[in-house]
């Protein structure tokens, strides 16, 4: 097969145009559609001396299960909302199940108060507990309003003044204000596997990246650089020096997308590319945001382990993408080994991949339109334009460079040197 | 006539395709069994993501709510033996009477039987108005339905006469909150549809 390598990477005129046209089919029209805040049920946790205190705000639209007892215009009925809200705050009590170590804590002294507006309520609950006792736990959930999931935010603040903040918007969980190290790295050790699963922009890189029939060095730097890329911002977020805006988290992950799109064309018109580890390390930047994310919606979990969070979540990230690339490249390998029409089918996974990321550049800009950052025509010519600079001064520098480091391009796919299983 | 020599890849490339293999199965083998052990633990999934607004997993919810489902559930084959008995759903005094689960042993919900054609709901309204309601639905089919083609399942189940019916369970938070009476769409009164294991997403029904 080796043989048959340089052949194999010369570009031909018709790849690179085959390439845009597949990638490029089936792109459709948009339409743009509104978008509204979604509402939140706030709980506030502090304990102080043998008291824990317990404030949470409802929004009434979250209580449609409660059945409030209103008059035909839709207020409610003033002479039998204190105690039906009474039985709400009870049945809250009961479901939040407090405990102090395995123990469950005796039943609080509640209070509620309707906000003037009738569009929230204050559930105050007040909780005799052991002076000094830091292993409170308590269950959450989401609640429902029109349909829809609430998510439940709960923010603790410990004795010593120290906040930490939780959101539930999945499956109910216990949350231990107090957890152990090794609660600690399971719960990231799952996070980082949810990541793993759900990475789709990454898995396109990976097809990619395996597409083409690399040298392992290139493949390993390419590996090493979309890490890099990533460990550093989910380092620099976990340190609170990077805190993109949801709407620069929708731009980014926008541009990770269409890194792989580049990608894609790039395994097609100049596989041999030197500035394959620079795409890598700004694809690994550009989806860091979204993994950094991933990592802060549960930060609070972390309790005082936050370095153990922090390893477990990156290692595992870490050693999932590296399994992942190790075993597309490997039976990439394999297949191609086959001849020279697996080589082609190897090679035109890239098409299909560049396609799929074409896609969620296309979806992520809708979402961006929606949000109101941007005219979807605006992004989408922004971004060609910025890929088309970008790519133009490359050429531009690798031609003026080309004097210096003629004959000895490190990323250049010898046949002696080329991935062959 | 000239003499062709082939050679053989010879011993280190069979070797080396051996390792391709070894390590490309390895990988696969390890990455399924680092998934199984995930998905087996419980963690690493929102199971959330597999149900509706309105419905929720028994194993999400408080252990006393748990205990009640796994009753309702348990008590579900002697109330069908009455029913296949006796032609009807009996009433709930008559289901404690034979020590049929929950309805004799869950003395802290008030049992009631509401019908509305073929469906009958089994409502339990708690003591403790703070506590949850809970409603198990029996849904026989009216007549000249074409048979359900589902298989026998936690939802499906099939009558001593043969009758495929349809079960649900659900609870509602704020038991204290919840009116005595026919509940045609539970899910549009407060109602959390509960289950053992989520739905298969094949053979949904709908709720007449």
């Amino acid at each position: 097969m080796s043989g048959s390598v340089g052949n194999f990477y010369r570009p031909a005129a018709w790849r690179p145009a085959l390439a845009a046209l597949l990638i490029l089919a089936g792109s459709r029209q948009l339409s743009a559609h509104k978008v509204t805040p979604d509402p939140t049920v706030d709980v506030f946790f502090k304990a102080g001396g043998n008291h824990l205190t317990v404030k949470v705000w409802l929004p009434m639209i979250a209580l449609g299960d409660a059945n409030l007892p209103r008059t035909p215009d839709g207020h409610f009925i003033q002479e039998q909302i204190r105690p039906a809200l009474d039985i709400v705050a009870r049945g809250i009590a009961r479901d939040l199940e407090l405990q102090e170590g395995d123990g469950p804590l005796p039943a609080p002294s509640v209070a509620t108060t309707m906000s003037p507006d009738e569009s929230f309520v204050a559930i105050d609950l007040d909780y005799l507990i052991q002076a000094n006792r830091t292993d409170l736990s308590a269950r959450f959930h989401t609640f429902r309003a029109q349909g829809q999931l609430v998510a439940t935010q709960i923010h603790y603040t410990s004795e010593e003044g120290r906040t930490r903040n939780f959101v539930v918007d999945g499956r109910p969980v216990r949350i231990s204000f107090a957890p152990s190290i090794s609660e600690v790295l399971r719960h990231f050790v799952d996070e980082a596997s949810d990541v793993l699963f759900e990475g789709a922009d990454f898995l396109l890189l990976a097809v990619c990246l395996i597409a083409v029939a690399r040298s392992n060095r290139a493949m390993g730097v390419a590996t090493a650089a979309v890490l890099a890329g990533q460990i550093v911002v989910v380092a620099l977020s976990a340190a609170g020096l990077l805190a993109p805006s949801p709407s620069a988290m929708l731009l980014l992950g926008t541009l990770a997308a269409s890194a792989v799109v580049v990608l894609a064309i790039q395994d097609m018109a100049s596989p041999q590319s030197p500035w394959l580890p620079a795409l890598c390390f700004a694809f690994g930047v550009m989806s860091g945001p979204a993994i950094a994310s991933r990592l802060l919606h549960d930060w609070g979990f972390a309790g005082s382990h936050v370095l153990a969070a922090l390893v477990g979540f990156i290692v595992t990230v870490a050693i999932g993408e590296i399994w992942v690339m190790a075993l597309l490249w490997s039976a990439a390998g394999l297949i191609r080994r086959r001849g020279r029409i697996a080589e082609l089918a190897v090679l035109s996974t890239a098409i299909f991949a560049g396609h799929a990321a074409l896609h969620r550049v296309i979806d992520q800009g809708q979402l961006l339109a929606d949000a109101g950052t941007f005219t979807f025509e605006r992004f989408m010519f922004t971004v060609t334009v910025g890929w088309a600079l970008l790519i133009l001064t490359a050429g531009i520098l690798s031609t003026l460079l080309s004097g210096a480091t003629v004959g000895r391009s490190p990323w250049l796919a010898r046949a002696s040197k080329v991935e062959t299983r | 006539m000239s003499k062709q020599e082939v050679l053989s890849p010879g011993r280190t490339g069979s070797n080396r395709e051996r390792t391709s293999i070894l390590v490309l199965a390895a990988l696969i083998v390890g990455g399924i069994g680092i998934y199984l052990a995930l998905r087996v633990s419980g963690s690493g999934s929102d199971t959330q993501k597999d149900l509706l607004p309105y419905q929720v997993l028994a194993r999400t919810l408080p252990e006393t709510e748990q205990q009640t489902f796994t009753a309702i559930r348990d008590g579900l084959a002697d109330a069908e033996t009455e029913r296949g008995r006796l032609g009807t759903w009996p009433e709930p005094a008559t289901l404690a009477g034979k020590g049929i689960a929950p309805f004799a042993t869950r003395n802290s919900l008030q049992w009631q039987r509401f019908q509305q054609g073929k469906t009958v709901d089994y409502l339990g309204i708690p003591s403790d108005p703070a506590s949850p309601a809970w409603l198990l639905v029996l849904q026989e089919p009216e007549p000249n339905m074409p048979p359900d083609p589902a298989p026998l399942d936690d939802e499906h189940h099939k009558l001593p006469d043969g009758t495929r019916m349809h079960v649900y369970v659900w609870m509602h938070q704020y038991g204290g909150r919840v009116t005595p009476a026919f509940a045609a769409q539970p899910q549009a009164q407060g109602w959390t549809q509960v289950f053992r294991v989520p739905p298969n997403p094949l053979f949904l029904p709908t709720l007449q």
